[in-house]
């Protein structure tokens, strides 16, 4: 039971971790929550839930146009509601409004075009378990933890290894800066949300399969956010260990407590967290110039 | 006036008070809440618990509900403010609030959880609404054109500066927030008294979100501009008859629009200067 | 004021910002009800130095204490409390507010005799109070020169009454002690010359404790009667202008800079 419950907690906490790590990027180098990232990450779910059923395609191809296509959307948001009022050095405060207006008008579009029912994804994984000292798991879990934690490493290398990486790096710490030293920044932030769009394709997928496809999975995705918060806005590394945190502990609450105040506890953590260490584990503190 | 008229109005009004509220947070002290949704809620439970379960007089038992919703303030309020969290983490604070506030109605036996609470009296009607809705506004008018609205008014412009002016940052925002929280209850309890019925499911953060759209479509900086906002985003859908889902669409469009095309908002830091009683002496906040 | 000659004293201070100090180890006890002036190379900290004794940084180590008590562990807005005030290196203003409403937040500290609910309800009392503090704003605004500007919006002025608006909103929360940190900058030599008489008139008029940051040096040496010099964080000199312009730790400090010390 307990390493069962462990290896569930891992499954959501490696999707959480990615959400997280696309939230953190775009906060690294934007200074906003994005909070309609979620909403991108649902849309990626419903992309890769209708290219297999709608369109027959096998998983692997519908994985890869989820990740596409929630790029696109996730580059083309930034192009139309956050980068004019970037260019115009607009309070975090009115960038954060016009996400929410954005998560409004898509998720509220899907309503109108799609519906608002629940879909089931189709069974790639087969139903199939494995049984490790005595405990079952099952196969999704464990291809959840396989492909999160993959992703995870693939971004790490990219952003340390590779110019580009180093550019974002750069221009998370300074945008002025690094402008200066020739970082197109218009282009890196294009690049940014363009990963972090990536990312939401693939956590999408995944967070169908374990739950349901619907239009209101983006504000489960605010667990992904809390993730961030937990390890430390803007930090890679925190997103990571935030959301395996928030996952293990949420499946052991759904487990040995009850999965109603699950929900609860969360958002009292996120609470906590912000009260006690705002920076978060691995979170930066900013000094404020005056 | 016909019955229907005035239902679009009572519920329009209703939303301008519950704006009034977030014009004083957001507007003039520059806090942005995501968790509002909580404070509506518990004026409404609390209200209409009052009425219903104790036959405690109407009035009382909306002043209670905004009372209480802004004690309820406190609870997030204090903690948050004393860690001096910045902006966005406080919106990401309150949004974690107001979900898992919901959570516990839907759980709590006296609220009958998710099932809601029917037969709540329909004390709320057109005139009553009306006057507790002009004497909030002229509340939240002498708020902002007190001392202690100037204080809320200069954290919005700098806080730093704000301290070096010997404002208590802590105080000024707990203030707001309160305030704000209790015009909030305010709407809540005299929607449950019109509605009749109440459950967790109609306090979402989607709730949350419509007052601050009223008060960035409508201007922040301004009480007039997210009035008119607000008996706007009420009355005209309903007027139209436009499918609900379709008006949400709308709605982010048009936030999305007014922060890239006119972030000031439609009467971004002016009044309207129709309503001479909102304008006071020469020298209100009034830069036209 | 109670208490005319305020003692401002830093015992030891030093500052570190995560692996670099800012200040360190400097001690002063500053000139009461005089003008003082801080001075040195950019990045030298003296801004930090302003930012410690109002209570925007904490300090690491070491004391600050106005007469005798120490101030490091209050909030800036309880130092305000205590009569030190400060403007801005780069103008921080209310700038969607008019100059006005500048001051009138800056007055509103001392008009704490009415209760929230009568500012709710907006008694008579609240009204001729509020016309009281009307007319001071409008007497600070006209003691540096802007009260024919009064509705405007602080962002319309041009940067150098810019400054003098902030000069007039810490004068008017009453300070004993008042901080400038380069009021002068981006003026040209006539208008430093007239800031220069407006900040000698005021230290007169309210017998202020002064203390000046400026780069301008003409205006230091011909305003300050006590200066202190600061370079890497440390407090290398101190003295009357003439010691402090033969001190040859100064000339070095400003090495390339040679003709600002002899003007």
């Amino acid at each position: 039971m307990f390493l069962q419950t462990l290896v569930t907690g891992l499954a959501i906490g490696g999707i959480y971790a990615l959400m997280a790590n696309g939230y953190s990027l775009i906060f690294s180098i934007m200074g906003f929550s994005n909070i309609a990232y979620g909403t991108i990450i649902m849309l990626g779910s419903y992309i890769g839930f209708f290219a297999m059923t709608r369109f027959g395609q096998p998983f692997s191809l519908a994985l890869i146009a989820a990740m596409v296509g929630a790029a696109i959307l996730s580059l083309l948001s930034e192009r139309f509601a956050y980068r004019p009022l970037r260019v115009r050095r607009a309070p975090s405060l009115f960038l954060m409004i016009s996400a929410m207006g954005i998560s409004m008008l898509l998720e509220n579009l899907v309503y109108v075009l799609i519906g608002g029912s629940f879909y089931p994804f189709p069974q790639v994984f087969e139903l199939g378990t494995v049984s490790i000292f005595g405990a079952t798991l099952g196969f999704l879990d464990i291809f959840a933890i396989i492909f999160s934690f993959g992703a995870i490493f693939i971004l790490n290398a990219f952003i340390t290894k590779t110019r580009l990486g180093i550019a974002i790096r750069a221009a998370s710490y300074d945008n002025i800066t690094a402008m200066i030293n020739g970082v197109n920044l218009n282009s890196v932030i294009s690049l940014v949300f363009i990963i972090s769009g990536l990312l939401a394709g693939l956590s999408g997928v995944f967070f169908g399969m374990k739950y349901m496809v619907y239009p209101g999975m983006g504000a489960i995705t605010t667990k992904a956010y809390i993730a961030a918060v937990i390890g430390g806005l803007g930090s890679l590394p925190g997103a990571v260990v935030g959301g395996v945190i928030l996952g293990v502990l949420e499946s052991f609450v759904s487990v040995y407590a009850s999965s109603s105040f699950r929900d609860v506890f969360s958002f009292s953590l996120l609470i906590l967290i912000l009260i006690f260490m705002p920076n978060g584990l691995f979170g930066k503190e900013a000094i404020e110039k005056v | 006036m016909s019955v229907y008229i005035q239902g679009i109005l009572i519920l329009g009004m209703i939303s301008v008070i519950e704006v009034t509220g977030m014009t004083i947070l957001t507007g003039f002290t520059g806090i942005f809440s995501l968790g509002h949704a909580s404070f509506i809620a518990c004026g409404a439970y609390t209200a209409a618990i009052l009425t219903k379960n104790f036959g405690v007089n109407f009035y009382i038992a909306i002043t209670a509900g905004a009372l209480l919703a802004g004690i309820l303030s406190f609870i997030i309020g204090i903690p948050t403010f004393r860690a001096k969290l910045k902006s966005d983490y406080f919106a990401i604070a309150t949004l974690g609030f107001g979900e898992a506030f919901r959570v516990i109605l839907e759980h709590l036996s006296i609220t009958q959880g998710a099932r809601g609470l029917p037969g709540i009296a329909q004390h709320s009607n057109f005139w009553n609404v009306l006057i507790i809705t002009v004497l909030t506004i002229l509340v939240a008018r002498n708020f902002i054109f007190s001392k202690y609205g100037r204080r809320a008014i200069a954290l919005r412009e700098d806080m730093t500066a704000a301290e070096m002016m010997g404002i208590d940052v802590y105080k000024t925002q707990m203030l707001s927030l309160f305030i704000s929280a209790t015009m909030a209850g305010l709407g809540g309890g005299l929607f449950a008294h019109y509605i009749g019925f109440i459950q967790p499911s109609m306090f979402t953060q989607m709730q949350s979100s419509m007052l601050i759209i009223s008060v960035v479509a409508g201007g922040i900086g301004s009480i007039t501009g997210p009035v008119i906002a607000a008996m706007l985003f009420t009355s005209i859908p309903e007027v139209l008859r436009v499918a609900n889902l379709w008006r949400m669409v709308v709605y982010g469009a048009v936030l999305v629009a007014v922060m890239v095309l006119r972030p000031q908002g439609i009467m971004g830091f002016r009044e309207l200067r129709l309503p001479r009683f909102l304008r006071k002496n020469e020298s209100g906040f009034n830069h036209g | 004021m109670d208490n005319p000659e305020p003692r401002l004293t830093l015992d030891a201070v030093t500052k570190k910002f995560g692996g670099v100090v800012a200040c360190e180890d400097i001690s002063i006890q500053f000139p009461s009800n005089k003008i003082a002036g801080l001075i040195g190379p950019n990045g030298a900290g003296k801004t930090t130095l302003f930012n410690l004794i109002t209570g925007v940084y904490k300090v690491s180590s070491g004391s600050i204490q106005l007469d005798g008590v120490d101030i490091k562990n209050l909030k800036p807005n309880q130092i305000v409390e205590l009569g030190i005030t400060r403007t801005f290196q780069n103008n921080r203003l209310f700038k969607n507010l008019s100059l006005m409403e500048n001051v009138l937040i800056a007055i509103d500290k001392h008009s704490s005799r009415l209760g929230l609910p009568s500012y709710l309800v907006s008694t008579k009392a609240v009204r001729v109070l509020e016309q009281e503090s009307k007319d001071a704003a409008v007497e600070y605004l006209r003691l540096v020169g802007l009260a024919e500007h009064k509705d405007k919006r602080a962002d319309s002025l041009p940067y150098g009454l810019q400054r003098r608006l902030e000069i007039a909103r810490a004068l008017a929360l009453q300070p004993r002690i008042l901080l400038l940190d380069e009021p002068a900058a981006g003026m040209n030599p006539e208008e430093s010359r007239v800031l220069a008489e407006l900040i000698y008139e005021i230290q007169q008029r309210f017998n202020l404790t002064v203390l000046l940051i400026e780069h301008h040096m003409d205006l230091v040496m011909k305003l300050c009667e006590y200066i202190y010099v600061m370079n890497f964080g440390r407090l290398i000199a101190e003295g009357t202008p003439a010691e402090v312009q033969s001190n040859q730790l100064v000339l070095e400090a400003y090495l390339g800079k040679k003709d600002y010390a002899s003007n």
